[in-house]
């Protein structure tokens, strides 16, 4: 595999380590007890599409940058990549 | 001896002479030669015995396709068993054993399996070998491994390298026959970077093996002036030897290289083979096509073999046939070889063409709309039975039978990354079909152009095509030779049905009845079949079998060929060693070994090492007299116990974590408070993950406002760094943190017993070790050894009162030197793992042991830690009312009867329970003999473990068949008021 | 310098560098390579940070370096860099980059954090093919990647056509050395 880096170009699959479904970005900011219902859906609760999947990479063995990746489950066609830096400010995750 | 007969032509350097010995018999060959060509021109048809049957083989194919001619090469440490004869290239004493026969290749006893014949069909194995089950492993596998199987390892290491390697190309051409030749010079000329690998060790493909292709020159005419121009092109790289086997995601291939497979044995530094990944933009499949045989009884013999073979032996390495030759067929293919053989000069004596409107021979009997109906001949082929049109039956005398069922386009590279292939009724084959993607392309016979002259003029479109796409401008050269331009006329026939064997499988010995009976048997599916009768899982993965297999079942069930469909296509497409994957990744390069600072010195000092992770580290340090590991363990001990003791703890992660919102950040990573951290001192730290469960420990250090050491234990360094980025980069990105690995930067000593202090402050540059102005926790940066930058920490993992310290990398081994040489009035005595770990065990600390990804704050102990002021990562769900109601916490075990050990990974039982998983109330986590206390001590979970103090449970340890009884106490074995670490 | 009593150890663990010649390449350990990990703090400027510095700041995959070769940059991630300081790496070289640096960074000594090997000979290609899976023809003079080189994550820096330096996790040192020597090895069979 090779994933396009938004910085770096091209690299190899094994530059890379893989973590999982993007949503991991959306972390309730709960406190309270009474929120677990949302951390638990957080924590377990994954869709498992066959199509296009944003998933989690870090590159660990270069410039230490969590991208993602946008991937077509079918063909692992990659659609795209992105800083997930830039996608949590984009979100709003600016605290 | 004289190379064996030859006929004139061919592509074998006949000046030259190579003497090789197969079977401890000696014979002489020439340079050009394979394995096969030259034992045939020696008159060696036999080269094999079957899998399962014994049956004598000769070499089916002249190709990496064949399934027969299996040999072992080389002798020693050397030996590789089951090399193909057909692609073994010949060189100056090469020695070849056959294998899979006892005492003889021409007398093999084992043969008596063939006799048994009729009760070892498919599913054999599975129906008799089933009971008693016992059995199994040690009377019924051995046997059947013993009389059946291929070749023997030698057992021995092997002597020689394997390398990997990366390539990197605008475009690949995978096969140097007419397509991929004309693909590469396109491309090259072009200026693209350009690879073209091809398995043979001669560029060509069918061209070499072929008379009349090219109108007025011979094919290796043509492609020597190729050769010359591609070695003035930098930007062609032209890998011969090199079979690509496996297409990978996003245009990356392997590709395996047999860089010193036809020398005796590698010049020095030089691997045997190249493992190489290949990375494409574009790729270009031009890997040919395979002929396939048609099953009929007998088509096994020794001189049986594919037509086209036949024809690349005469015409390629001019090998005569030793006797008249016949040809079985079904196309005009086959009508080929009749005429190349004919035009030889070889005696053809017939030709069976199973098609009524047959084409008439050239000075050969054509039996048209006739089959081969039988073989005869025990060792060698003597003669076919044929049945005519007419349903006469004539025995024509022959030696040699070659078959042609059509031609199968190897498409196996275009499907590696899924889909399946189209099936063409008019060429009666499979090919690469729709779902080819989108950066490969197919041209030649591959795609089903058989023709040369489509072959050419097709690689040089695909190859403009591809490079048009990477805006590269690609002219099709206007050198291409005039090429022959046959179309394929065939009537599709896959077996002649009839009494007698007839093999679909060679090499697994699967014949048309095994399918029948798997048909039988209810195997619906190719997959089925496959497996049921293993039938293409052999090393030449059915390269000559699969369709004719396939169209058997689909005949069975009454359904099409693409309603039957194919089984899936997997790398490697070829049979790759183990050792060429391992590459350079054995011995000294198995995997990272990292040192640390006092390496060397620890080496001195004679001690013993222990891998964790990829860290070598001092286990412990035997000294003379010691004849147990114990003895040396209990005197570290008691050393750290009774006066100072020095362990290098480098393998510690430490992270440097600085920025405005440092202490914010690393407040919502610890489930304890860090914010309230003052400066100059260091705090203990747990880590949940998300889901509540306890990830990693360490101390925090804050050396500033804005800047904290933490550290994390020596297993987790890397995942605790990935997630703290995680949560810098995809959780908190507004937050002002940067982070770095320090762990390397850093040379880090535990100095640790009553003595440190003494011992620190003999290094140290005036700095005030007082418990007032440097208290139990505190930490700061500092001078030692007349300058030198220091970090100091009074933090203690053994009980004692302890510091660590720690300089630049460098520095380490001098510090460790220093530490020992100022130290020795005050009985310093260097410890390792072992005595870190019983240290830690009577001090009740957790561990990797204990932080095993299973357990909770509140089982070890630590739930009043998780703040519920902050949102920490996992805080809120390590509330959730299931880990909540977990009673299992950490405890303290000693044995009732001083003499038992306690094992570790031992469970846990109420004395007078039941030993079963109902019954099960936790287990030992670690264990340890505690030279303080005198006796084993252990820590484990264990189920309300808070009210069982004090009480006795049973240890048990099925795996040795022992048990014993313990006493529950506190985990703290040895000074729970921590009196002893604050002074 | 620091007056220390203490004799430091290159990163294979002697008391001087090692270099090896394999036929037309040599292999040598640069042990006096002075380290400094750099990185921008929330708001701050490249741009200003340069200027302080007289060092340009290179950008992804980039390494550069101050005219007199007495200082370069190597990119490591967004705003961070590992800057280099021949000749001193007994030095302070963190408190002297702090110092120029000013307010806004984050700095942290690396210095032993990084074993350096510096590899010269005629043509890097056939030695980078066999390191990893970085495309030879992205690594020109001014690059500098980091990447994986034999499950270990090294910095390739490009100085010239023909003068490649690895730097390794330094614990590693004697893993990465063994690995380029064989390497070498290789390379002129």
């Amino acid at each position: 595999m090779r994933i396009p880096h938004p910085l770096l170009g091209l690299r190899d699959l094994r530059e890379f380590t893989y973590l999982g479904d993007a949503a991991l970005i959306d972390r309730p900011e709960a406190t309270a007890d009474e929120d677990k219902a949302a951390l638990n859906a957080h924590v377990f609760l994954r869709d498992n599409p066959a199509g296009t999947h944003r998933e989690l990479w870090y590159h660990e063995y270069g410039d230490r940058s969590w991208l993602v990746v946008t991937r077509d489950t079918r063909t692992h066609e990659i659609l795209g990549a992105e800083l997930a830096r830039d996608v949590a400010l984009a979100a709003g995750r600016d605290r | 001896m004289s190379g064996g007969a030859r006929l004139a032509g061919g592509l074998i350097e006949r000046e030259r002479r190579l003497r090789f010995t197969f079977d401890g018999q000696v014979f002489e060959g020439h340079p050009g030669d394979t394995l096969a060509s030259a034992l045939l021109a020696n008159g060696k048809v036999l080269m094999g015995r079957s899998f399962k049957y014994h049956r004598p083989r000769g070499p089916f194919s002249a190709g990496s396709e064949e399934p027969n001619a299996l040999v072992t090469l080389r002798t020693g440490a050397r030996a590789e068993p089951n090399t193909r004869a057909t692609t073994a290239e010949l060189y100056e004493g090469l020695e070849a054993r056959s294998q899979n026969r006892w005492p003889s290749l021409a007398l093999d006893l084992m043969a008596v399996n063939d006799l048994l014949a009729p009760f070892l069909g498919a599913g054999f194995y599975y129906k008799t070998f089933m009971w008693p089950r016992a059995f199994w492993e040690k009377l019924y596998e051995p046997l059947i491994r013993r009389a059946a199987g291929l070749g023997r390892l030698s057992s021995q290491p092997d002597p020689d390298a394997y390398e990997s390697a990366w390539l990197h190309c605008d475009l690949l051409v995978v096969g140097a026959g007419p397509a991929g030749l004309a693909a590469a010079l396109t491309a090259a000329r072009s200026g693209a970077r350009v690879v073209l690998a091809d398995e043979d060790f001669r560029l060509g493909g069918r061209l070499l093996a072929e008379r009349g292709n090219l109108a007025d020159r011979t094919g290796p005419d043509w492609v020597g002036s190729l050769e010359d121009e591609f070695e003035r092109l930098p930007n062609l790289r032209v890998l011969r030897r090199t079979t690509v086997f496996g297409a990978f995601d996003h245009g990356v291939w392997g590709a395996l290289e047999r860089v010193a497979d036809h020398l005796a044995e590698p010049l020095p530094d030089m691997p045997r083979q190249r493992l190489l990944r290949i990375v494409a933009r574009r790729t270009l499949i031009c890997t040919g096509a395979t002929e396939r045989p048609m099953a009929f009884a007998g088509n096994d013999r020794p001189g049986v073999m594919l037509a086209s073979a036949l024809r690349a032996y005469a015409n390629r390495w001019a090998v005569p046939p030793p006797g008249p030759v016949a040809i079985f067929t079904n196309n005009d293919d086959g009508h080929r070889t009749a005429a190349d053989l004919s035009a030889l000069g070889c005696q053809v004596a017939g030709v069976i063409d199973m098609r009524p409107q047959a084409p008439q021979g050239a000075g050969y009997e054509v039996f048209a709309g006739a089959h081969v109906r039988a073989t005869r001949g025990r060792l060698a082929l003597r003669a076919i039975e044929v049945e005519t049109a007419g349903g006469r039956i004539v025995s024509l005398p022959c030696r040699m039978l070659g078959i042609s069922g059509g031609w199968n386009p190897n498409i196996q590279l275009s499907l590696h990354r899924g889909g399946r292939p189209a099936w063409s009724d008019e060429l009666a084959a499979f090919l690469p079909g729709t779902a080819t993607p989108a950066d490969m392309r197919v041209a030649g016979a591959a795609s089903g152009d058989f023709s040369t002259r489509a072959a050419l003029t097709g690689g040089a479109a695909i190859a403009r095509a591809a490079l048009s796409e990477l805006g590269i401008a690609a002219e099709t050269p206007d050198d291409l030779p005039e090429a022959e331009d046959a179309h394929v006329r065939i009537t599709p026939c896959w077996h002649v049905p009839g009494k007698g064997r007839a093999f679909v499988d060679l090499q697994h010995d699967v014949t048309v009845k095994d399918i029948g009976l798997a048909h039988a048997e209810n195997m619906r599916s190719v997959e089925h079949l496959k497996r049921y009768t293993t039938l293409g899982m052999a090393t030449d993965q059915g390269r000559t079998s699969g369709v004719i297999g396939l169209a058997v079942m689909a005949e069975l069930a009454g359904r099409s060929i693409p309603e039957t469909g194919t089984t899936t296509f997997r790398p490697p497409y070829g049979p790759v060693a183990i050792g060429a994957f391992a590459g350079d990744a054995r011995g000294p390069g198995f995997r990272p070994v990292r040192l640390a600072p006092s390496q060397a010195w620890a080496v001195e000092q004679g001690a013993v090492f222990v891998e964790a992770g990829q860290w070598m580290r001092a286990q412990y340090f035997p000294r003379p007299g010691e004849t147990h590991w114990r003895e040396s363990v209990d005197r570290e001990v008691l050393a750290v116990r009774s006066s100072v003791g020095l362990c290098d703890v480098t393998t510690l992660g430490k992270i440097d974590v600085q920025g405005a919102d440092a202490a914010a950040f690393l407040d919502r990573i610890y489930c304890n408070a860090m914010a309230s951290l003052k400066v100059g001192r260091s705090r203990y730290g747990l880590m949940l993950r998300e889901d509540g469960h306890a990830m990693d420990d360490g101390t925090a250090a804050r050396l500033a406002e804005d800047h904290f050491v933490v550290t994390t234990t020596t297993a987790n360094a890397g995942p605790v760094f990935r997630h703290l980025e995680f949560a810098r980069q995809c959780l908190w990105p507004g937050l002002d943190v940067q982070l770095v690995s320090t762990t390397d930067a850093w040379a880090q000593i535990a100095v640790a017993g009553p003595g440190s202090r003494a011992l620190i402050a003999r290094v140290i540059d005036g700095f005030d070790l007082s418990d007032e102005a440097f208290p139990f926790m505190a930490c700061a940066s500092l001078r030692i050894c007349g300058g030198l930058r220091a970090r100091l920490f009074r933090i203690s993992f053994s009980g004692e009162l302890a510091y660590e310290i720690a300089v630049p990398a460098r520095f380490g081994d001098a510090l460790m030197r220093r530490l020992m040489s100022v130290g020795a009035d005050l009985g310093v005595t260097p410890y390792g793992t072992e005595a870190l770990g019983v240290l830690r065990i009577e001090k009740g600390h957790a561990a990797g042991n204990e932080l095993n990804g299973q357990t909770t704050a509140q089982m070890l102990g630590l739930g009043r830690m998780v703040s519920t002021r902050k949102a920490a990562i996992g805080a809120v769900m390590s509330r959730r009312p299931g880990l909540l109601a977990e009673t299992r916490v950490q405890v303290g075990l000693v044995p009732v009867d001083p003499a038992d050990t306690l094992p570790g990974g031992a469970h846990l039982f109420a004395e007078g329970a039941p030993r079963d998983m109902r019954n099960d109330l936790g287990w030992i986590s670690s264990s340890a003999h505690s030279p303080h206390l005198g006796h084993a001590i252990a820590l484990a979970f264990l189920e309300g473990g808070a009210e069982r103090m004090g009480q006795t449970v049973i240890v048990a340890n099925p795996l040795e068949g022992a048990e014993m009884r313990a006493r529950v106490v506190s985990p703290h074995f040895i000074d729970p008021e921590g009196v002893r670490l604050r002074g | 310098m620091a007056d220390t009593a203490l004799t430091p150890l290159t990163a294979l663990g002697h008391t001087a560098p090692m270099t090896s010649t394999f036929g037309a390449y040599s292999l040598s350990e640069i042990a006096d390579l002075g380290l400094a990990s750099l990185a921008l703090r929330r708001g701050g400027s490249a741009e200003a940070l340069a200027e302080r510095l007289g060092l340009a700041l290179p950008g992804p995959g980039l390494w550069a370096g101050t005219q007199d070769g007495t200082l370069s940059a190597i990119w490591t991630g967004p705003d961070q860099w590992l800057v280099e300081f021949p000749g001193r790496a007994c030095e302070d070289v963190a408190g002297d980059l702090a110092a120029r640096a000013g307010s806004g960074v984050s700095i942290t000594e690396q210095t032993g954090a990084f074993a350096a090997f510096r590899i010269d000979g005629p043509s890097l290609e056939p030695v980078l093919e066999r390191l990893g899976p970085i495309d030879p023809v992205a690594v020109r003079p001014g690059t500098a990647h980091r990447t994986i080189v034999h499950h270990l994550g090294c910095i390739l820096a490009c100085r010239s056509e023909n003068r490649l330096d690895v730097l390794g996790p330094g614990s590693a040192a004697a893993f990465v050395h063994h690995a380029l020597e064989l390497t070498l090895r290789r390379v002129v069979v």
